[in-house]
């Protein structure tokens, strides 16, 4: 019996014949490591870029948005559990490989292609793939992911992309064991290499009550983010409802989410946001600058984009991000 | 006669379970499990409907 040594991620899964590691799609078949769902995604959607959230990265624009089934994370808040934690024979899928991605995407009039949903770095190659004959045909790749990968493919996955949202879940390795089945450091390695090898980068904690609320908490997260990722990294403070195996917490009060906007920007951070709590105000950008209103939101709606080339129309700020 | 005596009839019975064992060991390991994904056809026009999965 040939076992092989999944090298993806950090949990280096040994893997006996006809077996999957822990992601349930990269599957030891006759002694060759295989990612099964490679060009078969089980979700194909067209999404306001907001959606991810990206709110410096071609504002306003659609994005074309895959994901196959599979996760190497098992958090018991999953909010797309039935698919992250689904084996591949259980999901019915699209037979839809990258140059067909390729091709929906442009006709859909998408100007990036995101890898989401579940996480991309299970279905690394075909996201790789995916990126490379995407930026060929002049799209612009995003990731949404959890950041639990190893370095080597990180980098190379980074090279081939131009944004991530990146889920700093919680700044406690306890907690990321207890709940996720992952561990801390892996992810803050991931965040600073994504910024190193020069990819847009914004980051989402999802606050759960009694988890990661407190006020100590938010205040490290934050300052992780200031100290490592730079003051201009958008930091989204998004709204937890119960959901899978988590459904004994309340959702989280947009009281409790304003509250760490406020921390995080007395840390020093320049675009924080609420997320999940439509009409907070808690999704508009500001100018770190004079305070004016940049890009107006409410949900995925948009008003005004007052940045051109990249500068604050009102105080001629530059303001971070991808605009063009 | 002298007929299977008790402790070789159930030495044989050992034998052969652990041989039919083995033999099931093997087969798995050898043939693993096996993917099937069911395949669903595209609809362009759902492309754009509103999905309630995050991210």
């Amino acid at each position: 019996m040939s076992f092989v040594t999944c090298q993806l991620c950090p949990k280096q899964c040994r893997i006996a014949p006809g077996q999957s590691g822990e992601c349930r799609i990269r599957i030891n078949l006759d002694g060759r490591l295989r990612a099964v769902t490679y060009g078969r995604p089980c979700s194909l959607h067209v999404d306001p870029i907001e959606k991810k959230p990206l709110f410096h990265f071609l504002p306003g624009s659609a994005i074309f948005s895959i994901a196959t089934v599979g996760c190497n994370l098992h958090c018991t808040n999953c909010q797309n559990w039935e698919i992250s934690q689904a084996n591949p024979e259980e999901e019915p899928a699209y037979l839809c490989p990258p140059e067909q991605v390729i091709a929906l995407a442009g006709e859909e009039g998408c100007r990036s292609v995101a890898f989401t949903y579940t996480d991309p770095v299970v279905f690394y190659e075909f996201a790789l793939e995916t990126s490379l004959q995407a930026r060929a045909a002049g799209l612009r790749n995003v990731l949404v992911t959890a950041g639990y990968v190893n370095e080597d493919p990180w980098r190379r996955l980074c090279r081939v992309t131009d944004a991530a949202n990146i889920d700093l879940k919680f700044f406690s390795d306890r907690l990321y064991r207890e709940v996720c089945g992952a561990t801390l450091k892996p992810v803050q390695d991931a965040l600073v290499i994504a910024k190193e090898e020069g990819v847009w980068v914004e980051v989402t904690n999802l606050v759960i009550p009694t988890l990661n609320d407190d006020e100590r908490s938010i205040r490290c997260l934050a300052r992780f983010v200031h100290d490592h990722l730079g003051p201009e990294t958008p930091l989204h403070f998004s709204r937890f409802f119960p959901r899978y195996r988590l459904k004994n917490l309340p959702p989280t009060s947009p009281k409790r989410l304003l509250r760490a906007r406020e921390i995080a920007r007395e840390v020093g951070l320049h675009y924080v946001y609420v997320g999940n709590v439509p009409g907070s105000g808690g999704e508009t950008t500001r100018c770190p600058g004079c305070g004016a209103e940049l890009i107006p939101r409410v949900g995925y709606r948009l008003g005004e984009i007052r940045i051109r080339e990249g500068r604050c129309l009102s105080c001629d700020r530059p303001t971070e991000g991808v605009f063009e | 006669m002298n007929g299977p005596t008790r402790r070789g009839f159930l030495l044989s019975a050992l034998t052969l379970s652990g041989a039919a064992a083995l033999t099931a060991l093997g087969l798995l390991a050898r043939t693993g499990r096996r993917i099937l994904i069911p395949v669903k056809p595209l609809d362009r026009r759902r492309l754009r409907d509103r999905n309630d999965l995050a991210g």
